[in-house]
């Protein structure tokens, strides 16, 4: 685990430059294991043995390289039907933290309402929740989990844990 | 928004990260409170101090700085993420994964923060959010192969193999030049494409593609199994019969390509004269191989399987191989050929001239003792035990050669099997000192001393081996070098001896020990891609979603489980062992529970003296690196759990969730939750069990008791649970069932195995108290019959003692039975 925290500061280091991610942080192979398998490779075929990658600094996309990366960005996220931008991905991102956020609130069953909807549109009493937490060891994620697919119906709920395995 | 600095400042900030990575941590606090000095509530500093403070193993102080912290500056993504790495430090995955997508969210662009964030995610298995991070990971920089590689591998353990093949495809088409093959990275990640293919069952497809691009892997084994077995998966038998064939070549010793090679040419399993030709031009091939001489041994039936044996075990015996037997015994349970192996060793020792009398006597004597060492262990084997004649045949082994440690390690077994744990004990000690520089024997010795309940003993041994400077000597080097099956040992015994606080000691550590291997992964989440070592990985990751279904762990659980429901029964137990019987008498009990007190403090107080000289004999510590003294050696605090159910339950909830097959798992699950008064849960472990065996003894039981709770429950279930549990506990045990008559007709159905009787008399007791004494006596006429085991018959005894039957009962039992088992250790009343 000591790996990640070190370099992990680098970044958080709130000097002028901070802004710009570091274009060296993660390098595919550290220098020397790149020396190696360029020599390596020299002895394999000799057509790549005059390629710029000899070089040892981890290898900058050539333009070629580049564009075709770019292609094959935007076919990923065609087909993943997203935005092609990195703020995009971030928006994503809080989405899915605020989901998170949602689904916690969900679980603890928050006191103004005292029921919430489950998929099928049934109610899911708190009791419920709190019944099958303490019955069946269960968090409350779980048991909201358990109850939404069985329509809000502690019974079936608790038939359906019990019947089915362990595991 | 960080708050602002001086310049002056701001290059002292930057200072304390420099000196956090370069783990000058006395540096980096001193230059943090230099800044604090005069920006005493400056959240960024405060939250690298806490951070320092944190990896300096101040955890608490930590925490309450990086609060203080953050109340500061709530904007600061530095403070968030430190936050997070705090928690991440005490393993607290679910708040750390919280904190970093609150730094995120101000600092979207972080990469640290976002790779961070990704490695938890994985280690928790949120495939789900590890496929968002990996995506926005990807499109900050697609430059990195290991980026596109790592989402592929999100979308292969999430389950979606086809999105994990195209990703991959995807990156292949971006690559002008075919990589060197040299390039192991690339080598891997197209085997591992393939592998993706198989897996979602376009194996044509597979091999296709492994054909184009298999002659230039670096894993060549890997290739040529892999296509091997698509070759053989799609039917096209000839070609997949000359691939096994070249794998063979490279490993004769390999039993799963004859298999495959077997079924490749198509021969059916009953045509044993064709299958032995195979496997008689590969002994051709490869004469000092052995798979190719022991798999026919199998099949071979009569005859044919005499004279295979013959030849297989005269050539052994001759060359003493000692694993011949451990080699063979999986075939005795088949009764005949059990029989046939016994008639011919037996002949070999009859027959073969006394090596004295003999021109060639060194040879010969060789092959006589190995003979006799093959019947020692044969007739101590389980489905063919003779102990007379085990130990006759062990004795002449050891007049032949007195030396052999082998031999007179088995003389220790047998001895074992007698049921005596002293004299086994003391012959394995013998055997340790023909060899002391062997491990193995050291080891064994230690082992059978702890069977004996000789903890110390053990211990000793062990300390021959141990890095004896280690903090906490001996036992602390066993503990660091994750020694589990002593640990358990160690345990177990102090569980016999109902010294409860230490068995449960060893318990934890051999639980922790799981936890550790599961932590261990962590670090490959980032190693394995940056090395590329992809399918090792993916196997890595699956092991360790079923890493506690390992039988170390489903043993340490069992018994810590049966202490913790002791326990329970018995708190006075928390206080040492107590000495039996003196349950009956209220004054006597208070006397020996005060005895008990007494030697527990005396033990804690020895124990501090230890560690007291041990402090003032080692100022520091070897290695400089201080390590926390334990603060509970002797576990009391463990044994006096306010709720050791609840104790029990952590160990129970993964038994069940990863060994459910296992009867005993299911039985111990019922006895946790009917004591919890869980009693959907003690429901569904006796469906789980009724699923797996349902005429078991234990659960026989455990039907009757659950039938009693529910008639007798303190206070009615809560109408929800009543319901359900009325309504499927009624195919188990119908309410309206005569429970006499249920269990009469148990007993007479399986009259003939003693641990069914046991289980029908004490079902018979509970159902009507006044027939206690006529079960103890049916009881004690179980150990008539000729089937009943040494650990049977114990169980049987431990039975008494659960009924409450009087000490005179208890003593007859195990006088009966040490009458009948005069050898046995077990039975002896102290």
């Amino acid at each position: 685990m000591s790996d990640s925290i070190p370099s992990a500061h680098a970044h958080t280091d709130p000097s002028p430059s901070s802004g710009h991610p570091h274009p060296h942080a993660q390098p595919p192979t550290n220098a020397e294991d790149r020396k190696a398998a360029a020599a390596l490779s020299s002895l394999h075929t000799t057509q790549i043995a005059t390629d710029s990658r000899s070089d040892s600094t981890p290898k900058p996309p050539s333009a070629a390289d580049q564009e075709a990366l770019g292609k094959a960005m935007s076919r990923l996220e065609i087909a993943a039907g997203q935005k092609p931008t990195a703020t995009a991905a971030a928006t994503v991102e809080m989405a899915h933290a605020q989901a998170q956020a949602h689904r916690k609130g969900d679980g603890e069953a928050d006191g103004e309402g005292g029921k919430r909807r489950g998929a099928s549109g049934a109610k899911i009493a708190v009791e419920d929740v709190n019944l099958l937490v303490n019955e069946l060891d269960l968090s409350k994620v779980r048991a909201t989990e358990l109850l939404r697919r069985h329509d809000g119906d502690a019974v079936l709920a608790i038939r359906a844990f019990v019947a089915a395995g362990w595991g | 928004m960080p708050q602002p600095l001086s310049s002056k400042d701001a290059s002292l900030f930057r200072q304390v990260v420099r000196h956090y990575e370069n783990k000058q941590h006395k540096k980096g606090i001193k230059t943090a409170e230099q800044i604090l000095k005069k920006n005493p509530n400056h959240g960024d500093t405060l939250a690298m101090k806490a951070l320092i403070m944190s990896n300096m193993g101040q955890q608490e102080e930590a925490f309450v700085l990086a609060k203080e912290a953050l109340k500061n500056d709530m904007k600061s993504h530095i403070c968030w993420h430190v936050y997070g790495l705090l928690y991440r430090a005490e393993k607290n995955y679910e708040e750390a994964i919280k904190a970093y997508r609150f730094a995120l969210r101000i600092e979207p662009e972080s990469q640290p923060i976002q790779r961070d964030l990704a490695l938890l995610q994985m280690q928790m298995r949120d495939y789900q959010g590890y496929i968002q991070s990996r995506k926005t990971m990807l499109q900050a920089r697609p430059g990195f192969r290991q980026n596109w590689t790592a989402l592929a591998i999100a979308h292969h353990l999430s389950g979606d193999l086809e999105e994990a093949e195209k990703v991959l495809t995807t990156y292949e088409e971006t690559l002008k030049i075919p990589p060197p093959t040299s390039d192991m990275e690339h080598s891997e990640a197209v085997l591992y494409k393939n592998m993706i293919m198989a897996e979602s069952g376009k194996v044509d497809k597979a091999l296709e593609h492994l054909e184009q691009v298999g002659y230039r892997i670096a894993d060549v084994l890997a290739v040529m199994e892999m296509k091997a077995d698509y070759l053989l998966r799609l039917g096209r038998k000839a070609e997949a019969e000359a691939a096994y064939t070249a794998l063979l070549d490279r490993n004769p010793d390999n039993s799963l390509y004859y298999d495959a090679l077997i079924r490749a040419k198509g021969i059916s399993s009953d045509d044993h004269t064709a299958l032995k030709a195979v496997y008689d031009t590969w002994v051709e091939k490869n004469p000092r191989g052995d798979a190719a001489r022991r798999i026919p041994l199998e099949f071979l039936e009569g005859d044919d399987f005499k004279q295979a044996a013959d030849a297989y075990l005269q050539r052994m015996l001759k060359k003493g191989v000692p694993s011949l037997f451990a080699n063979l015994k999986s075939l005795y349970t088949n009764p005949v050929k059990r029989d046939t192996v016994q008639e011919l060793v037996e002949g070999y020792v009859s027959t073969a001239p006394q090596s004295n009398g003999s021109s060639e006597g060194t040879d010969n004597t060789e092959f006589l003792s190995s003979s006799y060492y093959f019947l020692a262990q044969h007739y101590n084997y389980r489905l063919s035990r003779n102990l007379t004649k085990a130990m006759e045949n062990v004795d002449k082994a050891i007049e032949l050669s007195p030396k052999a440690v082998e031999y007179q390690l088995t003389k220790a077994r047998v001895w074992k099997h007698y049921g005596n744990m002293e004299k086994a004990a003391e012959e394995m000690e013998k055997a340790r000192q023909l060899d002391e520089k062997d491990r193995y024997i050291n080891s064994k010795a230690a082992k059978y001393q702890l069977r004996n309940n000789d903890n110390d003993k053990g211990l000793d041994n062990m300390s021959k081996f141990t890095r004896n400077e280690a903090v906490g000597g001996a036992l602390g080097d066993l503990h660091d070098m994750q020694c589990t099956w002593y640990l358990t040992e160690d345990g177990e015994a102090y569980l016999r001896q109902k010294k409860l606080g230490l068995a449960l000691k060893r318990f934890h550590a051999v639980y922790n020990i799981f936890d550790t291997w599961q932590e261990d992964q962590f670090d490959f989440h980032s190693f394995s891609l940056r090395k590329g070592m992809i399918r090792a990985y993916v196997d890595m990751v699956r092991w360790e979603d079923r890493l506690r279904d390992h039988p170390f762990y489903t043993r340490v659980a069992v018994s810590a489980i049966k202490a913790y429901l002791i326990l329970h029964d018995d708190p006075d137990l928390a206080h040492g062992p107590l000495p039996n019987g003196s349950g009956e008498d209220d004054s006597e009990r208070k006397k020996a529970l005060k005895k008990a007190k007494k030697e527990q403090q005396r033990l804690e107080k020895l124990e501090a003296e230890k560690r007291e000289a041990r402090k003032a004999a080692s100022t520091k510590g070897v290695d400089g690196e201080v390590k926390k003294e334990d603060e509970d050696p002797l576990g009391t605090k463990l044994a006096q759990t306010q709720d050791p159910l609840k104790d029990a339950t952590k160990f129970l909830t993964p038994l069940l969730e990863l060994s459910p097959k296992s009867i005993e798992a299911q039985c111990l699950g019922f006895e946790v939750y009917l004591r919890r008064g869980k009693h959907a849960l003690a429901l569904k472990c006796l469906s789980a069990a009724h699923a797996i065996d349902a005429s078991n003894p234990t659960l026989h039981v455990q039907l009757l008791r659950f039938r009693k709770a529910l008639d007798t429950l303190p206070e009615p279930l809560a109408p929800q649970v009543a319901e359900v549990v009325n309504a499927e506990f009624e195919t188990l045990l119908p309410k309206a069932q005569n429970l006499d008559e249920w269990n009469n007709t148990f007993v007479s159905t399986h009259k003939d195995s003693v641990p069914h009787q046991q289980a029908g008399l004490t079902s018979r007791q509970l159902l009507n108290p006044d027939s206690k004494p006529q079960c103890e006596q049916d009881l004690a006429s179980t150990l008539d019959s000729t089937d009943i085991t040494i650990e049977t018959a114990l169980a049987g005894l431990e039975l008494l003692n659960e009924w409450g039957s009087s000490q005179a009962a208890q003593t007859a039992y195990a006088q009966k039975a040490s009458s009948k088992w005069p050898e046995a250790t077990v039975f002896r009343l102290e």
